[in-house]
C-alpha cells in the first residue's frame, strides 16, 4: 500500500439553507424502507443486494478502523458548534493496538487506548484510566461493537457511491428497524475501508451531527510517533478482572424501545457527590442511553430538554427518573414514564 | 510557601525548567498539598486568562473522578496525579509534534470537565418559541436548549425562580456529566453479555423487557 495524503481547508461559512435542504432530501430514500408496498421480485432482489453489499462494506469499515496505520484529522459539528480533532491509530511491530483522539481547539484533551485501556488526559483535570475496549469520543463506539448486535437494530445498506475528501467512497445506511431513533450514515473509503464522514439524523432526516475527515495518511508500516508512545507507556499495567456489582433488582422498564437491553447495572454516585442513584446504561448497539432511577424524589425536579443528547427527568411516586443519550427526546421520554418499582 | 517555590511553580508551568530542576520540582509538589492546590489555581487562572473557562463550568470533581476510578474495574489508577499527568503528557509529545497546524475555536467533549453548557437566557427568540430540536447547523452554534417542563401541573414553568433555575441547571450538568463517564465506563467490555441478554430476548418475545438478570 502506497501512502497518501489528503489534505483539505475546511471553510467554515455554515451555509444552512444549502446544507439542510441535503438533509431534507435524505428522509425520501430513507423511508423507502419502512412502509413498502409489496415489492416486486427485482426490487426485492436489489434490496437484498443493497444489504449484501452494506454488510460487506460497513464489515470492511470496522477492520479499518483496527488494523489500519493511519493519522487523521477531522471535523465534529454538533449543535454545540464546530470541533477539531486529530486522529492517530497504528498496530505496532509489537502487536499492541493504540489509538490517540485529541482536541484541537480549547483545553487539552486527549483519549488515548492501548488495547483495552483508555487514558484520559485532560489540561483542566487529573487524568485517569478505564478499562474499555473504546475510546469514548466522537467516534461512536458502536461502529468498533460487534457487527451481530448491531445487525439486531439495523439494517445497512449501501447507497451508491461518492467522493469525499477528494476520495472514491462508498456511501452506506444504518436504517433502524424502528423509526424512533437515531439513523446514521457513513462514507467508506473504497480503496482502504476507512471511515472518511458520518452523519447523524433525526427520525425526520435533519441532520443532527456531521464528522467529516480533513485529513487522511495511511500507511502499511506502523506510525513512528505511535511507536514511540508505545516503548513510553511502561511495563503494561496489571489488569484486574471485572468487579460485579451488588444491584437492586426491584425495578422493571416497561417501555423499552425494541432492540436495547441494558449493558450495564451499578449503583452510583451521580456526577461523584450527588445523590445515590441505581444506574443503568441501554444500547442497542449505536445508541446509548442512562437510566438513572433515584429513591428520594425530592432531590430531582422534572426537567426535560431536547438536543443531540436529550435529556428528561421525571417524578415519579416514590422515586424520580431520569434519562440522558444520544436519542430522541420522545425515546427518552417514553422509557422515563415506563419505569416502575417491581410488584 | 515561599517566594521560590511560586516561582518555580511558574516556570514548570510554562516548561521552563531543566529536567533535574523539573525533577525536585515535581517531587516537590507530589508530597505538598498546598502547592498542589496552587497548581490547579494557576491552571484555571490561566485557562480563565485564555478565555476556556466557560460559565457554569463544573468544580473539579477530578479528585473524586480518580477516587471512584480506583474501584473500578481499571488498569492502573494514577498514584500521583500530576505525576502521571507530566509523564503521560511525554509520552504524548510526539504525537502533539505532528505537522498539522489548526487552531479554530471551540471545546470538546473527550474529558470529563468538558461538556456542553446549559445556555440560559441567551437563546434566540425563535429557539425557545419553537422548543422543538435544532438541527446541527446553526449560524449562531446553539449550547444545549434548555426547555423546563413540568410533569407537574402544581409546578408551573413560569413559576420558577432563580434559585429553581440554577437548580435545575446544576441538575442537568451533574446528569450529563455523569453519562459522559459511564460511556468512558461503559466501552465494550460487556459485549458478551449484551448478548446473551438478546438471545434471551429472541426467546422469549412476550416478556416485557425488565432490568438485567442477577
Amino acid at each position: 500500500m502506497k501512502p497518501y495524503v489528503v489534505g483539505l481547508l475546511v471553510i467554515c461559512s455554515l451555509n444552512v439553507g444549502a446544507l439542510q435542504s441535503v438533509a431534507a432530501a435524505e428522509p425520501s430514500a430513507l423511508a423507502t424502507n419502512t412502509v413498502e408496498p409489496v415489492p416486486t421480485e427485482q426490487e426485492s432482489n436489489e434490496l437484498q443486494q443493497a444489504r449484501a453489499q452494506g454488510e460487506h462494506w460497513f464489515k470492511r469499515m470496522q477492520s479499518a478502523l483496527q488494523e489500519l496505520n493511519y493519522r487523521a484529522s477531522f471535523i465534529a459539528m454538533q449543535p454545540s458548534g464546530l470541533q477539531a480533532y486529530r486522529w492517530v491509530h497504528s498496530v505496532t511491530p509489537a502487536g499492541n493496538n493504540i489509538e490517540v483522539i485529541e482536541s484541537l481547539n480549547g483545553p487539552h484533551n486527549q483519549a488515548v487506548r492501548f488495547n483495552n485501556q483508555v487514558a484520559y488526559l485532560s489540561s483542566t483535570s487529573t487524568p485517569y484510566a478505564v478499562a474499555s475496549e473504546t475510546l469514548s469520543g466522537p467516534i461512536p463506539s458502536g461502529l468498533y461493537g460487534s457487527f451481530e448486535t448491531l445487525h439486531h437494530s439495523y439494517h445497512m445498506v449501501a447507497v451508491g457511491g461518492d467522493r469525499v475528501v477528494d476520495r472514491a467512497a462508498q456511501h452506506i445506511r444504518l436504517i433502524p428497524h424502528e423509526r424512533d431513533r437515531y439513523l446514521y450514515s457513513l462514507w467508506v473509503d473504497r480503496e482502504t475501508g476507512m471511515l472518511l464522514s458520518m452523519n447523524t439524523y433525526l427520525p425526520s432526516g435533519d441532520v443532527v451531527e456531521q464528522i467529516l475527515l480533513t485529513s487522511l495518511h495511511v500507511q502499511a508500516e506502523s506510525l513512528e510517533e505511535v511507536q514511540q508512545l508505545e516503548s513510553q507507556w511502561g511495563q503494561g499495567p496489571s489488569r484486574q478482572p471485572m468487579r460485579q456489582q451488588q444491584t437492586s433488582n426491584e425495578w422493571q422498564f416497561d417501555e423499552v424501545p425494541t432492540g436495547f437491553t441494558v449493558q450495564r447495572q451499578q449503583q452510583v454516585r451521580v456526577a461523584m457527590n450527588g445523590p445515590l442513584a441505581e444506574h443503568f446504561m441501554f444500547t442497542d448497539g449505536m445508541a446509548k442511553f442512562s437510566v438513572y432511577i433515584i429513591e428520594n424524589e425530592n432531590q430531582v425536579l422534572p426537567v426535560q430538554y431536547e438536543n443531540l443528547t436529550s435529556m428528561v427527568s421525571v417524578v415519579h411516586d416514590s422515586f424520580a427518573v431520569t434519562i440522558v443519550g444520544k436519542v430522541p427526546l420522545s425515546m427518552a421520554q417514553a422509557v422515563a414514564a415506563g419505569v416502575r418499582r417491581q410488584p | 510557601m515561599t517566594e521560590r517555590q511560586y516561582e518555580t511553580l511558574s516556570a514548570l508551568m510554562d516548561s521552563e525548567l531543566d529536567t533535574a530542576q523539573e525533577r525536585a520540582s515535581l517531587d516537590n509538589l507530589v508530597r505538598d498539598d498546598a502547592l498542589r492546590q496552587k497548581w490547579h489555581n494557576y491552571h484555571l487562572i490561566r485557562a480563565a486568562m485564555r478565555n476556556e473557562v466557560k460559565q457554569d463550568m463544573p468544580l473539579d470533581i477530578s479528585a473524586a473522578v480518580a477516587a471512584q476510578v480506583a474501584n473500578e474495574p481499571i488498569p492502573f489508577a494514577p498514584k500521583h496525579g500530576l505525576a502521571r499527568k507530566l509523564a503521560l503528557k511525554k509520552w504524548l509529545k510526539p504525537a502533539a509534534n505532528m505537522a498539522i497546524a489548526a487552531s479554530v475555536a471551540l471545546v470538546t467533549v473527550l474529558g470529563v470537565t468538558q461538556y456542553q453548557r446549559i445556555d440560559d437566557g441567551s437563546l434566540p427568540e425563535q429557539a425557545v418559541a419553537s422548543p422543538g430540536f435544532q438541527p446541527t447547523l446553526q449560524t449562531v452554534p446553539l449550547g444545549v436548549i434548555g426547555n423546563p417542563v413540568s410533569y407537574n401541573a402544581a409546578q408551573p414553568q413560569t413559576s420558577l425562580t432563580a434559585q429553581q433555575q440554577a437548580r435545575l441547571q446544576s441538575q442537568v450538568q451533574a446528569f450529563m456529566l455523569d453519562h459522559q463517564l459511564q460511556l468512558q465506563w461503559s466501552g465494550a467490555l460487556n459485549e458478551a453479555a449484551l448478548k446473551e441478554q438478546q438471545k434471551q430476548e429472541e426467546s422469549d418475545v412476550k416478556e416485557p423487557n425488565t432490568s438485567s438478570p442477577q
